[in-house]
């Protein structure tokens, strides 16, 4: 009896565990298949893939579908530019906006004329002023450099003369010490001196 | 046993602080509403006058007699001066009143007078002195012309007016002149010449004309007004040399080169008349100096006729300067004629000079009124007389500081020194005034030219 019992027992589990494995598996085969029907419906329309920039002619829906009556999921304004990312079936442009993939009516967007002088237009000048600003940061480096340079300079020459003062007046001091006292006159007070008109004369003394 | 601190002393190092007063020109310190200097000066002077009653002879003698005209001024002038602030002090102040600084600066300086009437010598450390604090003022002056540095603050303020500039840095000038002129020591003369050139430098950057001129008259006044002798008249003409030279060249510095910061200008043209003009000069000297004799010793060589062309010369500069001054703007409207132009650069610059400043003068009046600026000129006239009667041709210290004295008062007709200046100026010019300075006397020697040629020995005297 009791070999009987756990052998009912052990077959409930088994069958438990079975059943569980196929609804596992039931649910997985229900989402590939699901996927693949996606895909399937993806891969329903012939996709010509491109990349390109388009403009809105005028205002247009982004369809779900490739089809009139389905989702509109953004109206694009005329002018509004639209990343186009494929082709479908000559007469549907398949774009993307955001995360979002949708569909246009070819007629209402046209290809952007890129306005080529125009950019390079504006690329030369932006081009001019990035130099123009470079060599103002240059200048001015320079200019913070010889600044530096010349107050360097002026300072390292006043403390020169600062030490050339200090020094000599050092020096001029040692030497008083040991130099002989200059003679005083003892005559009249009046600076009888030396004269170029006495030489004068006796020039003409001796020319005669 | 000698007490260590005496009167001498502490007049001694009172009158250092005095002369190195100019560096106050670096700060722009305000203590209770009163600037730096103006505080320092009457602290300085309060202080000098303690120290002069606690020190006073013990013979009895009073500290201070009344002996000249400008003494009761003086005493007038301070009385004044503390009702003055009395009344202030209980009164609003009005519109354009400047408050109680002047008045303590006034009442410094009166004390000052009353202590430097002494008599005080201004030896050769008080003028390094000087020299040294110059230095530094010149090289913060010198700083925002050729750095991005701002400078410091108060040298902005004034250097924004280029007369009170000129002012000191012309007395910096002026003293080291005068020392590379009498300096034998070599090194010690080669300091002189570097603060001279820096100085020179800095007044030609400082760009007042009057300036220039008032500096040229002062090196053709020196061998007038110290004993002429031969290195005296040579050293002079060197540092004469050295100012013309850097003038002429300071065009070439300014137009064609980038490494002055601010504008400053100097005409190419007026630079090659002022060089020509050095040359004509050179060509007279030279061929008056070739005369002297080999061998003669260069001390003890007075050039009297020199010193008589020196003279012609001061009259013919101040003849000439005041003619400028009065023809005024009509000199820019001068007939194009063959030579006109070159007086125009000349006269030109030095009438818009004039006319920039605010003169001394006018700022006594605009300040003091009537009856202040009547005593403050005639008390400035009594002391020049005084000074000029203190002088003496064998008195080198009271000669060069009556010269720079001299100097400061004309300087008073073209712009207002500011006040660290003036301090600095009017100590220079009481010992000027005031100093008993012993005349020194030479030993003279006569050459006899015949013996000389013989071979024959100097004779002495």
């Amino acid at each position: 009896m009791r070999k009987f019992k756990w052998m009912r027992k052990s077959l409930a589990i088994v069958f438990l565990m079975l059943m569980l494995v196929s609804n596992v598996s039931i649910k997985a085969n229900a989402e590939e298949t699901k996927e693949k029907q996606e895909t399937t419906e993806v891969q329903a329309y012939d996709v010509t893939e491109l990349s390109q920039i388009m403009v809105a002619a005028r205002d247009v829906e982004m369809k779900a579908e490739p089809d009139y009556d389905s989702e509109t999921l953004m109206t694009y304004e005329k002018g509004a530019s639209v990343f186009v990312t494929g082709m479908v079936e000559d007469e549907w442009l398949q774009v993307s906006y955001q995360d979002k993939t949708g569909y246009v009516d070819k007629t209402a967007l046209l290809i952007q004329k890129l306005d080529v002088a125009g950019i390079d237009a504006e690329m030369a000048v932006e081009a001019e002023e990035t130099k123009f600003v470079l060599e103002e940061v240059e200048r001015y480096r320079q200019e913070a450099r010889r600044s530096k340079i010349w107050g360097t300079i002026i300072v390292v020459l006043v403390i020169g003369i600062f030490a050339t003062g200090i020094v000599s007046t050092i020096r001029a001091g040692k030497s008083k010490e040991t130099d002989e006292t200059p003679e005083k006159g003892t005559e009249a007070d009046d600076d009888v001196s030396l004269n170029i008109e006495d030489l004068d004369k006796d020039s003409e003394e001796n020319n005669e | 046993m000698q007490p260590k601190i005496t009167y001498t002393k502490i007049s001694n190092i009172t009158i250092i602080l005095l002369l190195i007063f100019s560096m106050l020109m670096l700060s722009n310190i305000e203590i209770a509403g009163f600037p730096l200097y103006s505080l320092l000066s009457l602290i300085i002077s309060l202080c000098w006058l303690s120290a002069r009653i606690f020190f006073f002879p013990k013979d009895g003698k009073p500290i201070w007699t009344i002996r000249y005209v400008n003494d009761l001024l003086v005493i007038a002038v301070l009385l004044f001066e503390l009702l003055a602030i009395i009344v202030k002090l209980f009164q609003e102040p009005e519109k354009g009143d400047i408050g109680i600084v002047s008045n303590t600066i006034i009442i410094s300086m009166a004390l000052l007078y009353i202590l430097l009437s002494e008599g005080y010598k201004i030896s050769d450390v008080y003028f390094d002195l000087i020299l040294y604090s110059g230095l530094l003022v010149v090289g913060a002056f010198l700083l925002p012309y050729f750095t991005e540095m701002q400078g410091m603050s108060i040298i902005e303020a004034v250097s924004r007016s280029s007369g009170k500039m000129a002012s000191y840095i012309m007395l910096i000038s002026m003293i080291s002149v005068y020392q590379y002129c009498i300096c034998k020591d070599k090194a010690r003369s080669m300091f002189y010449l570097l603060i001279a050139a820096l100085s020179f430098f800095a007044l030609f950057l400082n760009q007042n004309v009057v300036s220039f001129w008032l500096m040229v008259t002062y090196f053709i006044a020196m061998p007038v007004v110290l004993r002429a002798t031969a290195s005296l008249i040579k050293k002079d003409m060197q540092m004469l040399f050295v100012f013309g030279f850097m003038l002429s060249n300071m065009s070439l510095l300014t137009d064609y080169t980038d490494i002055i910061r601010k504008e400053v200008s100097f005409s190419l043209e007026h630079s090659v008349y002022l060089e020509l003009l050095l040359a004509v000069g050179a060509i007279f000297f030279f061929h008056y100096w070739d005369r002297i004799p080999e061998g003669v010793d260069l001390e003890r060589l007075v050039m009297r006729k020199l010193r008589k062309g020196y003279q012609f010369l001061l009259k013919a500069i101040g003849v000439i300067f005041t003619g400028i001054l009065l023809g005024g703007d009509r000199w820019a409207s001068l007939p194009e004629m063959l030579g006109n132009d070159v007086v125009k650069g000349f006269a030109v610059p030095v009438v818009t000079s004039f006319k920039q400043e605010e003169s001394g003068f006018y700022c006594w009046f605009s300040q003091l009124g009537v009856l202040g600026s009547i005593v403050v000129i005639i008390f400035i006239v009594l002391l020049f007389e005084r000074m000029w009667r203190n002088y003496q041709l064998g008195k080198p210290c009271t000669g060069i500081l009556t010269l720079i004295s001299t100097i400061f008062i004309v300087q008073l007709f073209f712009w207002n020194p500011n006040v660290q200046t003036y301090v600095v100026y009017f100590v220079l010019l009481m010992s000027a005034a005031f100093y008993k300075e012993e005349r020194v006397h030479i030993t003279s020697i006569k050459i006899n030219m015949k013996e000389k040629r013989s071979g024959g020995e100097d004779e002495k005297i």
